[in-house]
């Protein structure tokens, strides 16, 4: 059994009937004059996710059929990937952390004191520890993008916190 | 052969040259900056050409035009940014290259088949005009889907080990590419009560979202930040031999970058694609594309830089702009008085010469500017992972802002990198998705619109040859791949 494509084919039925019973009939808005069946506004949909519930089960029959051998070796990589995917999994939460903090605070800090701090932050989180090319990057990238997109293409970004402070 | 002496005199001067190699010259920098594409170029342009003759002043639209579309392949390769949609083909084998240490090698071949396949684009424009010209004007809404549905089927050629896997993403790409308001009845789907998602979802947030973003969530996931890119080759270049074994590649990829550039409405990205696939099913080794194939790269490129000079061809013939940056150009003619179609032609034949010498020797310039710059900027696979991925973050959030001025598409673009991150994990390929999201809304309208024009009657869609080919080929491909993956 593929246990990625048994989840993989349940996850994609399950968002087949979801379209069917709730996003289609609550996201799509079908005028009421609409009485041509080809030519409303959900028959497209309709029939994209009926072709994601035949694929969803197609993967999910696939999923079950596949047999997975798994070999000595491979459950001796598996304990040292065990210990790995802990320290990936705490990496990745903390760069998804990064991405929510970056655009949560984007209207308060602005784009060029957010990017500042994202690209100091996110450095940190990849271990580099060598300060002396982070700070000067996280503080000259953003300002150069900004004066770049500024003078170049004339668009303004949100500054934030730093509007009208000294340049910006 | 007096008008083509006389076309020289017009072309020849320094502020015409001048103006289409610093065309290129910007053009290459605003393609190669994730979030400024060459339409955004062109648009800011058309205003400084107010005042200049109009030969310069088109020949330097036309030289960011050219410029933009190559450079969006640089950060595709580099980063896996691409900067244009078009582009985002050439980050299937590029940016594997980029990572196995050959990136001068990969930037060497987007530029060399870029440079061809704009020669033979602009060639096809000098050369065939009238009759492609004819040719695409044949296309109404039956053609169209037709068309597009072949073309969906090179989503089979870029599903990598599963098909079910590729057609899966797919889906999810047509579904996504229903957001936003309906054609025909203008009433919400999807849209929730968000106005921002009524136009649909961007595609350049959509693009570097799907692309950049997870592979740099993938660094930290499986800890490949902590081993540093090979850089030793990177500033090695494409050799003659490779360059010849990819020549048909490039012919055939420009050449199918021809027949759908002139097509009002199609763009580089589905040209790029099908040129993509039409490489890998003729390869001898099929298996190596997507892993880092030169091979790839020139397919892509060819294709989309094929279209290039060909969108010219309903406008400078006919008057109708292809695409939003032939309408821009298009209003650079109209600001100085000229109307493109037939009666340019008659009345300044030899303004139409001259800028056909200035479109030839955009290529010529394009290879200059782009050596410069990939020199340069193929050392940027040295810079170590833990400074340049957060720098391509900022890039990306910089980029996904600038292309509407709304921080609604930095939120799309993390929404969209969390999603590619999720098809990753599910080995579900992004292309597929990609493909299906760029060509959705035109099957979806092309199909609605047939059986709108026919009032509900599904023989609309045979109406022709052209139909008729394209399905022909449809089935024929759809045998193709069923065979391919279900019999020994």
């Amino acid at each position: 059994m593929s246990q990625t494509d048994v989840i993989l084919g349940v996850f994609l039925t399950a968002l087949a009937v979801l379209f069917w019973t709730v996003l289609i009939p609550y996201g799509v808005v079908v005028p009421k004059g609409a009485t041509n069946l080809y030519l409303a506004p959900d028959f497209w949909i309709r029939i994209l996710a009926g072709a994601m519930l035949i694929v969803g089960l197609l993967i999910l029959l696939k999923g079950l059929r596949t047999k997975e051998v798994v070999s000595r070796d491979a459950i001796a990589t598996n304990i040292t990937r065990q210990t790995d995917r802990r320290t990936g999994l705490i990496k990745l939460g903390g760069a998804i952390a990064i991405f929510a903090f970056y655009y949560g605070t984007i209207d308060i800090l602005g784009v060029v004191a957010g990017s500042a701090a994202a690209l100091f932050a996110a450095s940190l989180l990849y271990g580099e520890k060598r300060f002396y090319v982070t700070v000067p990057l996280a503080l000259l990238l953003p300002i150069t993008l900004y004066f770049f997109f500024l003078k170049v293409a004339s668009i303004p970004m949100p500054m934030g916190i730093l509007e009208g402070v000294g340049p910006f | 052969m007096e008008q083509l002496l006389s076309s020289l005199e017009v072309f020849l001067t320094l502020d015409n040259v001048g103006a289409l190699f610093f065309g290129v010259a910007i053009g290459t920098v605003i393609g190669a900056v994730p979030g400024m594409t060459a339409t955004m170029g062109v648009a800011l342009a058309l205003p400084f050409t107010f005042y200049m003759n109009p030969v310069t002043g088109i020949l330097l639209l036309l030289g960011i035009y050219k410029g933009g579309i190559y450079g969006g392949s640089i950060p595709a390769i580099l980063i896996r940014a691409p900067g244009t949609p078009a582009a985002s083909c050439t980050v299937l084998d590029g940016f594997p290259l980029a990572q196995k240490g050959q990136a001068g090698k990969a930037l060497s071949m987007a530029l060399y088949a870029s440079c061809i396949a704009d020669f033979v684009s602009n060639l096809s424009l000098i050369l065939f005009a009238g009759v492609i010209a004819n040719f695409a004007l044949r296309f109404g809404p039956p053609e169209f889907f037709a068309l597009i549905l072949f073309s969906l089927t090179i989503i089979a050629g870029v599903s990598g080990d599963s098909l079910l896997h590729g057609i899966a993403g797919a889906l999810f790409g047509l579904l996504f590419a229903t957001i936003g308001l309906d054609l025909i009845y203008g009433t919400d789907r999807f849209v929730f009560g968000y106005y921002e998602l009524q136009g649909g979802l961007s595609f350049i947030p959509v693009l570097i979202g799907l692309f950049a973003l997870p592979e740099i969530l993938n660094h930290y996931w499986t800890g490949a930040h902590m081993r540093e890119r090979s850089s030793a080759g990177a500033k090695e270049m494409v050799t003659w031999q490779e360059l010849r074994s990819s020549m048909k590649t490039i012919l055939r990829g420009s050449l199918i970058g021809v027949g759908l550039g002139a097509i009002p409405g199609i763009g580089g990205a589905p040209a790029a694609f099908l040129s993509y696939s039409e490489a890998k099913r003729s390869s001898s080794d099929p298996d190596s594309f997507g892993k880092g194939n030169l091979e790839g790269v020139a397919a892509a490129e060819a294709g989309n830089n094929g279209v290039c000079g060909a969108t010219l061809i309903p406008l400078l013939s006919l008057g109708i702009p292809g695409d939003v940056i032939t309408a821009v150009i298009l209003g650079a003619f109209m600001i100085h008085n000229l109307k493109p179609g037939p009666i340019l032609f008659q009345q300044n034949l030899d303004i139409i010469y001259a800028l056909f010498i200035g479109i030839l020797l955009s290529s010529l310039f394009l290879f200059i500017v782009g050596s410069a710059a990939i020199r340069g900027l193929a050392r940027i696979t040295e810079i170590p992972n833990s400074f340049l991925y957060p720098a391509v973050l900022v890039l990306c959030v910089f980029g996904a802002f600038a292309i509407n001025n709304s921080t609604f598409d930095i939120l799309i673009m993390f929404v969209m990198g969390l999603f590619g991150f999720a098809l990753q994990l599910c080995r579900i390929p992004a292309a597929p998705f990609l493909i299906a999201f760029i060509l959705g809304p035109l099957l979806e309208d092309s199909f609605r619109q047939s059986l709108q024009l026919s009032a509900g009657d599904f023989s609309i869609f045979l109406r022709n040859w052209i139909c008729w080919l394209f399905f022909a080929l449809t089935v024929f491909s759809v045998f193709a791949i069923i065979r391919r993956q279900f019999l020994p």
